[in-house]
């Protein structure tokens, strides 16, 4: 019964839900304000993503005449609690929390594909044919960054010569006694091909195609309002302070002791959250066929460097 | 408890299906469900059961041969399913045939006496057994497909063809494994107390040909291609009963008795399997994605999803024959749901065609609902079943070390949901054609298998442990004690299905609770907004054959998709065409003219003199 209480705090308060939201409305404050100054703009104060998700909870609910309304209004709250429990997941492999997470690498990633899923299923369900548009666009996304970004995570599994895990704390322990897999060529690779698969899973420009407001007035998003639509911006708050830390234990090593382990951590997840933002405020929106030539294309055969040269041992 | 009772299975269904065969349709009917529900019955009857027939049959020389059935924890769980798979077919064809006259030909006859054949293979005791039963689904499929839709031949004919095939390796197999001189050479106890090795030609021979053997029947690539042809002729219930469920379970169930307990396979050998696997899940899937009739889409994920039953086993690790195995249970149970979704679909709506669907999801809540469950689970979504076997074979993927094909089986998994969700799409959201107005729910008797499947994907998801416990881990003799999977599965890795499923399920309720704590309850019902047009439901549409057009138009992976299409890597036109090429040959030789044949005749005489002058 204690590990129940355990496990539903871990999930509801922290590392999860709760403890994940505000921590990506704070990483998305960074988002506005650095795209601001690169833009010469002053930018939002610290409290506008809070602001924002507060409006759209009072706010009322347009549900369209054609749509599938009971997965359409439930989607968003399915998408919130997977990215949470996926956050759960890795938080607790970062903060070197033991006892027995209910998962691995594997139910991670696949917790992680499930908002984009409820984006589709929603956008799909609405009935509006641009939604429609929207969903096909996200998941031929998904369909483009997956297989690059699960051979770069595998190129860290596989690169221990015996004991290959999937378990997240045993690849931070792995890495604890034989270094980060940064400091090998093949980890780097995989860095770098996990990055811009993580650019595209948050949706971000230049792989903001299902979304893309000017084209298609948010794509699946379309025809959402209210709570819906603000669960769904607090869905990606919550992969905006996942993913990072994914990339951070699985490539990066997991949280050393003390203040100074805090911080450094947090420095890394903040240059990752940087390199996102420039990314994202100096390049055009891509094409949806662009993307995936992109994906399967360069980043894939980046990413398959990286595994080969992890069963090389390099 | 009586060793006679594990004849029930076979003996019920077929004996009334023999029955069967002489009476008048409607008797035909209610033979067909009371069969098969009895066959049910008498299968779960075994479950958990340890018990085995034995009846000295026949000796012929060296050779004596036994009639023996036998029952262990896992080929009772087995017998169930079968029944369970025919009891619903039965009771969905009821419905679907109704107002047509009932069911076409002698199809209940058929399809008690194909359950009885894989109720004959699964409680084999004895290797000729289960091949003389084998043969016996193997012909029932002929039959089945071709009752009803005289179209329908050349699909039976390329099936039988192909099957046939594989029907020849196995049994030529068979004579090889039984050739090595033992007592009783054809029992599994002694197939199993002596493991061929295959170090050598024999042994590799050997193994290929009952490897062949089950790969035809489970619809493994290259062997594959028979399953998408007869997606066309043949009825749902068909398609539902034997290519979705029934052959995979029967081929998986061979292939995973022969590389456990038969054969100890070499690491060359598992590489191969494996390839074979890794290949087929990702051949079947890219051909789904550029279908558009349904019945021929999901034919394609029959295909796919063996990959993963073949990848898991071929690992040769516990978790990747649990996981195997498992997933050949799942995939009986979430496909079967797919095609009678499907059939429902294309029963009411009058077409199967993708782009001319569309938006059912009101007129036909309880079939859209199942299918998207059964879609989730092939998908893999957790904590639905598909997830826990395709994790489990993820897991052995790490185990025996094989990157590349474990990258292969999460990339199908994700082309997998995209080609559901296109399904799903095109068939019950969107925008309903006008031409689909008037079209109604299924009837209580085709929506019952599908409830009862769906629930049985999401029990066996979110129960993952049990059923690997009880009745999947006696596959490979382990007591179910000493799998180290006991509601952990945690056997390299960590995955608690029950906890995840409880945490997601608490973390949507706490969201929508934050949601009604922010005071929003209002809500309008409007007209969806599309740029301030007013939305034409035969104009404004997105079709779901539009979805991946993208992907289609990708360089290379287009044009190989399209040479798939029309067959170029399709072995039964290949040898169809090689066939072919050599029969014209010899028709070439005959000219009707006689000194032609007097000079074959003599050149045939020179050689016989010229091999008796060398000798």
């Amino acid at each position: 019964m204690a590990e129940a209480i355990e496990l539903i705090f871990y999930y509801l308060v922290f590392p999860g839900l709760a403890f994940c939201t505000i921590l990506g409305l704070v990483l998305s404050f960074i988002d506005r304000k650095v795209s601001a100054m690169v833009q010469w703009r002053v930018g939002p104060g610290p409290g506008q993503p809070f602001f924002d998700v507060v409006k759209l909870l009072g706010k009322e609910t347009v549900v369209p005449e054609e749509s599938w309304a009971r997965g359409f209004l439930a989607a968003p709250y399915v998408a919130f609690g997977a990215a949470g429990l996926a956050a759960t997941i890795v938080w607790l492999a970062v903060l070197r929390i033991g006892g027995s997470p209910p998962g691995d690498l594997i139910v991670v990633l696949y917790l992680l594909s499930i908002p984009a899923i409820a984006v589709i299923v929603g956008g799909a369900a609405s009935g509006n044919p641009l939604g429609a548009v929207g969903a096909s666009r996200e998941m031929k996304l998904v369909m483009a960054y997956e297989l690059p970004f699960v051979a770069a995570l595998l190129a860290v599994v596989f690169q221990t010569e015996d004991g290959a895990t999937l378990s997240l704390s045993g690849l931070v322990a792995l890495q604890d006694q034989a270094g980060s897999a940064m400091g090998r060529v093949s980890g780097v690779l995989g860095f770098i091909a996990a990055l811009l698969c993580c650019q595209a899973k948050l949706g971000l420009v230049p792989f903001d195609i299902a979304e893309a407001e000017c084209e298609i007035g948010e794509g699946a998003l379309i025809e959402y309002s209210g709570p819906a639509l603000g669960f769904f911006k607090l869905t990606q708050a919550v992969q905006l302070a996942t993913l990072p830390a994914l990339l951070v234990v699985v490539f990066w090593g997991g949280m050393g002791p003390g203040p100074a382990g805090v911080a450094v951590f947090a420095l890394k997840m903040l240059l990752i959250v940087t390199i996102f933002v420039l990314v994202k405020n100096t390049n055009p929106r891509a094409r949806i066929d662009q993307a995936l030539r992109f994906f399967w294309g360069p980043v894939t055969a980046l990413a398959f460097a990286a595994l080969a040269l992890a069963v090389l041992g390099v | 408890m009586n060793a006679e009772l594990v004849l029930l299975p076979i003996l019920i269904p077929g004996v009334l299906g023999l029955v069967a065969l002489f009476l008048p349709g409607r008797l035909r009917a209610v033979l067909g469900f009371l069969g098969s529900l009895a066959t049910l019955a008498a299968g779960l009857a075994l479950v958990s059961t340890r018990e085995s027939f034995h009846h000295a049959w026949l000796v012929l020389g060296p050779l004596n041969l036994d009639f023996s059935f036998r029952v262990d924890g896992f080929t009772g769980w087995l017998s169930a399913l079968v029944g369970l798979c025919a009891f619903f077919t039965a009771l969905y064809a009821a419905d679907f045939f109704r107002g047509r006259g009932g069911a076409p030909g002698r199809l209940y006859a058929w399809l008690l006496i194909a359950a009885a054949g894989a109720e004959g293979v699964v409680l084999a005791g004895n290797l000729l057994l289960l091949v003389l039963c084998w043969e016996i689904v193997t012909l029932m499929l002929f039959v089945l497909v071709i009752t009803g839709s005289p179209e329908g031949a050349p699909a039976a004919a390329k099936a039988f063809t192909i099957l046939g095939f594989g029907d020849v390796a196995l049994i030529l197999g068979t004579v090889l494994l039984g050739s090595r001189g033992f007592d009783h050479p054809m029992d599994f106890a002694t197939l199993a107390a002596n493991p061929l090795a295959t170090g050598d030609l024999f042994g590799v021979l050997t193994f290929l040909l009952l490897f062949a053997g089950a790969a035809a029947k489970a619809g493994a690539v290259p062997l594959h291609t028979w399953i998408p042809t007869m997606a066309g002729p043949a009825s749902p219930p068909v398609m539902a009963f034997l290519p979705a469920s029934l052959d995979k379970v029967l081929g998986i169930y061979l292939l995973a008795r022969v590389s456990v307990s038969w054969v100890t396979l070499t690491p060359g050998l598992q590489f191969a399997v494996m390839a074979v696997g890794a290949i087929t899940i990702l051949a079947g899937v890219l051909m789904a994605m550029v279908q558009h009739d349904v019945k021929r889409l999901l034919s394609f994920h029959a295909v796919s999803q063996v990959g993963y039953m073949v990848l898991g086993i071929g690992t040769g690790t516990l978790v990747g024959v649990l996981g195997g195995v498992f997933h050949m249970v799942n995939n009986a149970i979430y496909k079967a749901c797919l095609f009678f979704g499907a059939g429902a679909v294309e029963r009411e709506a009058g077409t199967r065609d993708l782009g001319k669907l569309g938006g059912l999801h009101r007129a036909m809540p309880v079939t859209f609902l199942c299918m998207f469950v059964a879609a989730l689970s092939i998908s893999g979504v957790p904590p639905l079943n598909g997830f826990v076997s395709k994790w489990l074979v993820y897991q052995a993927c790490v185990v025996a070390r094989q990157p590349l094909f474990l990258v292969a089986a999460l990339f199908g998994s994700v082309l997998t949901l995209a080609s559901f969700v296109k399904v799903l799409h095109s068939m019950f959201w969107g925008a309903r054609p006008p031409a689909l107005d008037g079209v109604n729910e299924a009837g209580i008797g085709m929506r019952l298998p599908m409830v009862g499947l769906a629930i049985l994907c999401v029990l066996l998801g979110v129960f993952g442990g049990a059923p690997l416990d009880q009745a999947i881990g006696p596959v490979k003799d382990v007591p179910a004690a000493s799998v180290a999977l006991a509601g952990g599965l945690d056997a390299a890795g960590t995955f608690r299905p029950g906890v995840v499923t409880i945490l997601l399920v608490i973390g949507v309720l706490a969201g929508i609770l934050a949601a009604h704590l922010g005071g929003a309850r209002a809500r309008r019902v409007r007209s969806v907004f599309i740029g301030g047009e007013p939305l034409d439901r035969a104009q404004n549409r997105f079709p779901g054959t539009e979805f991946y057009r993208t992907v289609h138009e990708m360089p290379l992976l287009g044009r190989t998709l399209d040479a798939g299409e029309k067959g170029v890597f399709d072995v039964y036109a290949i040898f169809g065409k090689l066939g072919g090429g050599v029969i014209r040959g010899l028709r070439s030789l005959h000219t009707g003219v006689i000194t032609d044949y007097l000079f074959w005749c003599l050149l045939g005489l020179g050689a016989v003199l010229a091999v008796f002058f060398w000798c």
